[in-house]
């Protein structure tokens, strides 16, 4: 039988976590620039760190591709669950993982160009400097359902031994509560739940972070396992 | 019988999760509130104080029913489980028609998410929970048109005693909200 | 199953009501008396008794194996130090 490759590809995702969290770190958005700021403040931080913003946003841009694979390895586990049968949940998952990658792409982008030609409009530039972080903060629903469809398929496992322990399953559906409350980040430019704010970015950015490292395990774990396990057991 | 968890020890982590989330929001609503609490007092003095409390009645007479419920499907009674559950799931409902009712209320005076600080953390808090309810509704349901058989399989027992959990954790995060919100002064 | 446990949940569910309705009318005496954070404390444990009650026999903790019990009773105890400690405290 054919290796699963699936329980090495998804330590990409944590590997672009770490990028991910250095390039933050290294543009000066940990903690982020507070939703606050007037347009004249944002302009200087763009203007004062133009080449940090530039090779953050790349680094961030080009390796969010990583985080298809740990996807992908995701899915393909959801597929060995879901069997020959439906595989509406597998097929979810990776279109929910789709979207949320495909956000990083829209925030890296929104700083980039604002980056770009610092030295334009204030105005200018406070709307991209928006735009990157309204992009990764607030559409959160889509990953709360890519948690919940995770948990819903773990839970359908119906081998002796299931492929995932089943606590697994409440942990996304958990996870999926975690990020909810970024979805009202347009509201508020001050407090918890602004996008700077501790509900809105830190415990997200957390759960995602824990998330994306947890399940990286679990896929790798799940997959050692053979196919054939369910009549082995038997 | 020995000491047992009800459902799975699944759904115990889940709870456990969100009482860690939820401590976070209380946690986060007094260290904002210490800042500024006359206004805080000024805004609560807003609420419908009598909406506020029929609701808790409310929820916790579903949770009870629920728990009835539980006990009759243990006992074998499938009537008795159905009969539990539907006043449940009508007092769920009844729930969120009051919650409803408050907002508007709230909206037609004016008042927001963004008229001040108290009034985003009640949108918040409440809203956040209400969407509690209205999955832990779903999953009543879910589990009430399972009930449908004669004598209640053991893993019908299991989805019973996972979805009853649940809703008494819609209960309790409502009891705190309610003292939080509605209640502490100064 | 005995007397008392077929009747314990109505007994619990009445104690709840009253408790709620008795946090209601404690806070707008004692608020009253120029002792606020007083009130409040009040109010805080008696949701937290009303929060321990649900788990112990709503939930049936109250039959779970020890370590359950105990954790879902220290989170119950810790929060409500945390929650009264920045009520009484902060500010």
């Amino acid at each position: 039988m054919k290796k699963d490759r699936s329980g090495d590809l998804v330590w990409a995702g944590p590997i672009f976590i770490v990028i991910l969290v250095a390039a933050f770190a290294f543009m000066g958005f940990l903690p982020p620039l507070p939703p606050s700021w007037g347009k004249e403040q944002v302009a200087q931080y763009y203007r004062d760190n133009q080449t940090q913003i530039l090779a953050g946003s790349m680094l961030v841009m080009q390796f969010s591709g990583l985080m298809f694979l740990w996807v992908a390895g995701v899915s393909s586990q959801l597929r060995r669950i879901e069997g020959e049968g439906s595989r509406a949940l597998s097929y979810a998952q990776l279109l929910f993982g789709f979207l949320a990658n495909l956000l990083f792409l829209i925030m890296t982008l929104s700083w980039t160009v604002a980056a770009f030609r610092a030295d334009r409009s204030a105005e200018l530039v406070v709307m991209l400097n928006d735009l990157g972080w309204l992009a990764i903060v607030m559409p959160v629903l889509s990953v709360s359902l890519q948690g919940f469809v995770i948990g819903l398929a773990i839970l359908s496992d119906s081998r002796p031994t299931p492929l995932f322990p089943r606590w697994a399953a409440y942990l996304n559906f958990w996870v999926g509560v975690l990020f909810l409350p970024g979805a009202v980040a347009p509201f508020f430019k001050t407090g918890p739940f602004a996008w700077n704010g501790f509900l809105v970015f830190w415990v997200p950015i957390a759960a995602f972070i824990g998330w994306v490292f947890l399940m990286a395990w679990l896929v790798s774990r799940a997959a050692a396992v053979p196919d054939d396990v369910k009549t082995a057991n038997q | 019988m020995g000491r047992r968890l009800p459902g799975e020890e699944g759904i115990w982590v889940f709870v456990l999760g969100d009482l860690v989330v939820f401590t976070l929001f209380f946690g986060t609503y007094l260290y904002y509130r210490a800042e500024a609490p006359q206004d805080y007092d000024l805004a609560q003095s807003q609420l419908n104080l009598a909406l506020g409390t029929l609701n808790t009645l409310i929820l916790l007479t579903s949770s009870w029913l629920v728990a009835q419920a539980v006990r009759a499907a243990r006992s074998g009674k499938p009537g008795h489980v159905k009969r539990s559950l539907m006043g449940a799931i009508g007092f769920g409902f009844v729930f969120c028609g009051i919650k409803v009712i408050e907002y508007t209320e709230k909206f037609g005076l004016g008042i927001g998410v963004g008229t001040n600080d108290f009034f985003m953390f009640f949108f918040m808090l409440t809203g956040i929970h209400l969407v509690h309810v209205v999955i832990g509704l779903i999953v009543l349901v879910m589990v009430y048109r399972q009930m449908s058989g004669l004598v209640p399989t053991t893993s019908k027992l299991m989805w019973l005693e996972n979805g009853a959990t649940y809703w008494h954790l819609v209960d309790l995060l409502w009891i705190i909200l309610f003292a939080l919100l509605y209640v502490l002064r100064a | 199953m005995n007397r008392l446990d077929r009747y314990s949940l109505p007994i619990v569910w009445f104690v709840l009501c009253a408790a709620t309705l008795a946090s209601v009318g404690s806070n707008d005496r004692l608020a009253g008396i120029d002792s606020a954070k007083a009130a409040g404390i009040v109010v805080l444990a008696i949701a937290f008794g009303k929060v321990h009650l649900v788990m112990s026999h709503f939930m049936e903790l109250k039959d779970a194996p020890a370590i359950w019990r105990g954790i879902f009773a220290a989170w119950t105890l810790l929060t409500l130090l945390v929650l009264a400690g920045l009520y009484a405290w902060r500010g």
